[in-house]
């Protein structure tokens, strides 16, 4: 838009904002939290002589980045109520572990662990953590395996108790 | 002495006018009234707010605000609470309005380093106050997502209306990804002639 006189034109729109613009901008933040942090998970074999697995299902819902750690009671199938003067290999059958934690956007956390490398207490075991990912109301699992052993065992219930520990990464 | 006055369209607005000798005469001049002064649709004055209270408002100004609703966006086991409010402003104006409402994500977006594709979906509105909005559900399906259009006709000389931004975020059932969440909401007025 220009005023016009004598051929001379100078914009009038300089003097006055025609148009005019507002921005609103709107935020919130949620904390980082992991629900079910600790699931304990029984371990229990039929006739550890033979090779058999168990499974076991459970929730991870953690809404940042996280990790975990997981930790057997026994480091391998015991026998309840083993005699104290029982050698271990009379006792005890160890065991493979695999833990599966699916995320959020795809993907999934997936490792392997032997028993014995989880060991309370005695950890060497290496758990992958979620990177910048997510595990929000996720259905985890484990699955324990174990191979038949020839030897003689004592006769009895063989069990273990595998704990999963997750929480946010720092 | 010859002389003439020209007016240019019809007049009832504040006019510029000018005056001149008339080039290379040197008993004339001419006089100018001419309506030009533009069309406009300004946003003045500080906006008024109605949010809930646990909201906070930084950075107000006639054209722009941030609104908080900080940790109170979600409940303590993360799931969303639900969170409503309205931004009124004023519009002076001497002609026909044009609004136009986008929003930046389409949704409330997390922002925070690392986390994509994690939104949150709420609704917005713009709306004149005289009259009544829908509000329009947004989406993550597009960014820089036009919201909402609307034209206000010019109100009587001198005037002015009073244009609402409203905006519901519903709950959520499940938890939400950690982080901070953002929508920028703007709103584009423009004469329309």
């Amino acid at each position: 838009m220009a005023a016009a006189l004598g051929g001379i034109a100078f914009p009038v729109t300089a003097l006055f904002a025609a148009a005019d613009k507002v921005k609103i901008e709107v935020t919130g933040n949620i904390r980082p939290y992991c629900a079910n942090s600790v699931t304990a998970v029984p371990v229990s074999a039929g006739d550890p002589r033979k090779a058999g697995s168990a499974k076991f299902a459970f929730t991870v819902d953690c809404n940042a980045p996280f990790q975990y750690t997981m930790q057997s009671d026994n480091g391998a199938l015991r026998l309840v109520n083993a005699p104290a003067t029982a050698p271990r290999d009379k006792i005890e059958v160890a065991y493979d572990v695999h833990i599966r934690i699916p995320l959020t956007l795809g993907g999934s956390i997936g490792d392997t662990c032997s028993s014995t490398s989880i060991k309370h207490g005695a950890i060497t075991c290496r758990f992958t953590d979620s990177g910048q990912k997510v595990a929000i109301n996720q259905r985890a699992e484990t699955q324990v395996s174990w191979n038949g052993t020839p030897r003689q065992l004592l006769a009895g219930q063989y069990i273990d108790r595998l704990t999963v520990f997750v929480s946010v990464k720092p | 002495m010859t002389g003439f006055i020209k007016v240019a369209r019809c007049i009832s607005v504040p006019i510029l006018i000018y005056a001149a000798h008339a080039a290379g005469a040197g008993e004339g001049f001419q006089l100018n009234f001419a309506n030009e002064f533009p069309h406009y649709c300004r946003i003045g004055g500080e906006p008024t707010y109605s949010l809930d209270t646990t909201a906070t408002v930084s950075n107000s100004t006639t054209n722009s605000a941030n609104i908080d609703f900080g940790t109170n966006f979600a409940n303590p086991d993360a799931t969303g609470r639900e969170m409503s409010g309205s931004v009124q402003f004023t519009v002076y104006t001497n002609a026909q309005c044009n609004y136009v409402l986008t929003s930046e994500y389409g949704a409330l977006k997390n922002i925070t380093t690392g986390q994509t594709g994690a939104f949150r979906d709420y609704y917005a509105d713009a709306y004149d106050v005289s009259g009544s909005g829908t509000l329009v559900h947004l989406n993550s399906l597009s960014s820089n997502k036009l919201v909402n259009q609307f034209t206000i006709s010019a109100p009587d000389w001198w005037k002015q209306s009073t244009v609402a931004i409203q905006f519901n975020i519903p709950q959520t059932s499940g938890p939400l990804a950690a982080g901070v969440y953002q929508d920028i909401l703007s709103l584009t007025v423009n004469p329309a002639i």
